[in-house]
């Protein structure tokens, strides 16, 4: 195998990624100037490097704990769970949302040998104390996230505190037409008092 | 329309060959194994994405082959077109693709060109065991209702993780999966309660007509849960058999449980009918089935018949074709010797098959 293909292996490694899209990058990398590239490498083998996982919240910050743990403006009585830290940088982006975060790291799924302590559920129990009220499940709408939440909302519950699930149903701006049955079901089952 | 095209590569004993079809009603005429039903196999490969005779694709690719395909297109009425193709390798999963683009859901070719296969196998929906009846039920909803298979994914999602559960005695998160299990197989059950009621209505009513049986026929669900009104009802039900699973080490109770009867005023027709009336059954199974999701969809399926004319007698098999549900497209076989000419069209396009090949017949090769 030549550098060019073992190039191509590592990049169809990567998720969304086919061995079509591999080698377009990699040929596209073969015309690309070198300190272009050399920037690309700088910032892969930098983020892998200086950025840790908070040991608050489990997401990917430069320090410990991160920036949404360590801000006195944030409401520290809200926890807002999700799956994998990348769902935080989705909610920030809104600004909306001004409460702290917990990253389970995955959802249970016992096929695939995933239980609670393979999530970060024990250290989500230690942060539950005074001041938080209230924990909001934001995990996904599928099988598997519906299940974790459920187990959340089971063993939150019997601490005292608030816990909530993130409504589903209709995308805002979505046309109804184009709904599918579930989604409409969804809805109405969560639809709200006006 | 349906089918205007079909291009094969190392697709069993079929040559690497194109087929065109301008009709739609279809036959293919043959000796025994010349190809017909390997050409049945294909078109319902492109309805569905996989076989109705086997699991295994290497079983599909030609001996010595390391890969396989198969190419429809697709006409609507508009004269749109779509091409389907299905491709099979000796070592690697399958890949489909709809106008070039893979897909990676056979939920998305499901809802392209809806198809009902009638085969011998159909036989197993009447006197198999219940995980038959439920296949043909299944299938009838997600026909019907494409949702459906969402619901029986998850469904066997959520058992197959309870059942892992119960053997590895993990207990903590039991009450979880119970709370899911109850609630999907709900669910999947009151969408099977409300779909017999509909179905019977179609079914009684082919099987007067066709079978000339004085008696009145209907299917009865018999779920594994009984009486359940709400997914509450579902979970007590499961919680008192929650020893019995534990000792089992499996989900003892539930939607993958459940049968279906066929009761002949009262009785199971399983026991009573004779091997023929068994089979006829099976066939207007079939038909109902189409009818079903002709009624409720308002859209037309494609039928692929396979030797199904030759396994009734002449009265019954008149009364078929003359009750066959609307259809975008059907494709027939017969053998030779079998008086196809009876039931053909206008319009009908009569192929012979040979050493798998195709050949269309001319008005001056029939007369």
């Amino acid at each position: 195998m030549n550098s060019l293909e073992r190039l191509i292996q590592e990049f169809s490694k990567l998720p969304g990624l086919g061995k079509k899209s591999a080698s377009r990058i990699a040929y596209h990398l073969l015309k690309t100037d070198e300190h272009k590239v050399d920037a690309l490498v700088n910032a892969i083998t930098t983020v892998k490097k200086t950025l840790k996982e908070c040991g608050v919240c489990g997401n990917y910050a430069d320090s410990n704990p991160c920036p949404l743990c360590s801000d006195p403006h944030r409401d520290n009585s809200v926890i807002c769970i999700v799956e994998e830290a990348r769902d935080i940088l989705t909610i920030e982006a809104t600004h909306e949302y001004k409460g702290l975060y917990h990253v389970l790291g995955g959802v249970l799924s016992p096929i695939q040998g995933i239980g609670p302590n393979e999530l970060r559920i024990r250290e989500l129990l230690i942060r539950i104390q005074p001041p938080v009220q209230e924990c909001i499940i934001a995990t996904n709408p599928t099988v598997e996230g519906d299940t974790t939440a459920l187990y959340l909302g089971k063993i939150v519950k019997d601490t005292g505190i608030v816990v909530s699930r993130i409504a589903l149903g209709l995308p805002v701006g979505g046309d109804i037409e184009y709904a599918d049955r579930l989604t409409i079901l969804q809805a109405m089952k969560a639809r709200t008092r006006l | 329309m349906g089918f205007a095209s079909l291009r094969f590569s190392n697709y069993r004993n079929l040559e690497n060959e194109s087929i065109t079809f301008s009709s739609e009603q279809i036959f293919l005429i043959g000796e025994n194994g010349q190809g017909k039903t390997n050409c049945i196999e294909a078109l319902y490969s492109l309805c569905y994405g996989s076989s109705f005779r086997t699991h295994n694709d290497r079983d599909i690719i030609k001996l010595d082959e390391d890969t396989s395909y198969v190419v429809g297109t697709i006409v609507d009425e508009e004269s749109s077109e779509q091409d389907i193709c299905v491709s099979l390798f000796a070592n690697k999963k399958k890949e489909i693709l709809v106008n070039g683009k893979k897909i990676h859901d056979r939920k998305d070719l499901l809802q392209i060109i809806p198809c009902v296969v009638f085969s011998h196998d159909d036989l197993e929906f009447i006197k198999g065991t219940p995980a038959s009846k439920r296949k043909f039920f299944n299938q009838t909803l997600c026909l019907y209702d494409i949702y459906y298979l969402d619901a029986l994914r998850n469904y066997s999602k959520v058992v197959s993780a309870r059942n892992l559960l119960l053997k590895q005695r993990k207990n903590e998160l039991l009450d979880v999966y119970t709370h899911q299990v109850a609630e999907i197989g709900f669910h999947i059950q009151m969408q099977r309660r409300e779909m017999i009621e509909k179905f019977n209505i179609v079914f009684r009513d082919y099987f007067k007509k066709v079978s000339r049986l004085p008696g009145e026929i209907s299917i009865v669900y018999s779920p594994s849960w009984k009486q359940t009104e709400s997914y509450e009802t579902a979970m007590s039900i499961m919680n008192k058999s929650i020893n019995r699973d534990m000792q089992y080490g499996t989900t003892t109770t539930g939607p993958h449980r459940d049968t279906f009867l066929f009761l002949y005023d009262g009785k199971d027709f399983c026991s009573i009918g004779s091997t023929g009336q068994l089979r006829l059954l099976s066939i207007i199974l079939r038909v109902a089935q189409a009818h079903f999701f002709h009624e409720y969809t308002g859209k037309k399926p494609l039928l692929l018949l396979d030797d199904v004319l030759l396994e009734l007698d002449k009265k019954r098999r008149e009364l078929f074709v003359n009750n066959l549900p609307e259809y975008e497209q059907a494709f027939f076989t017969f053998l030779p010797d079998e008086d196809y000419n009876a039931f053909k069209r206008d319009t009908t396009e009569i192929f012979r098959v040979e050493k798998g090949r195709f050949r269309l017949w001319t008005k001056q090769d029939i007369f």
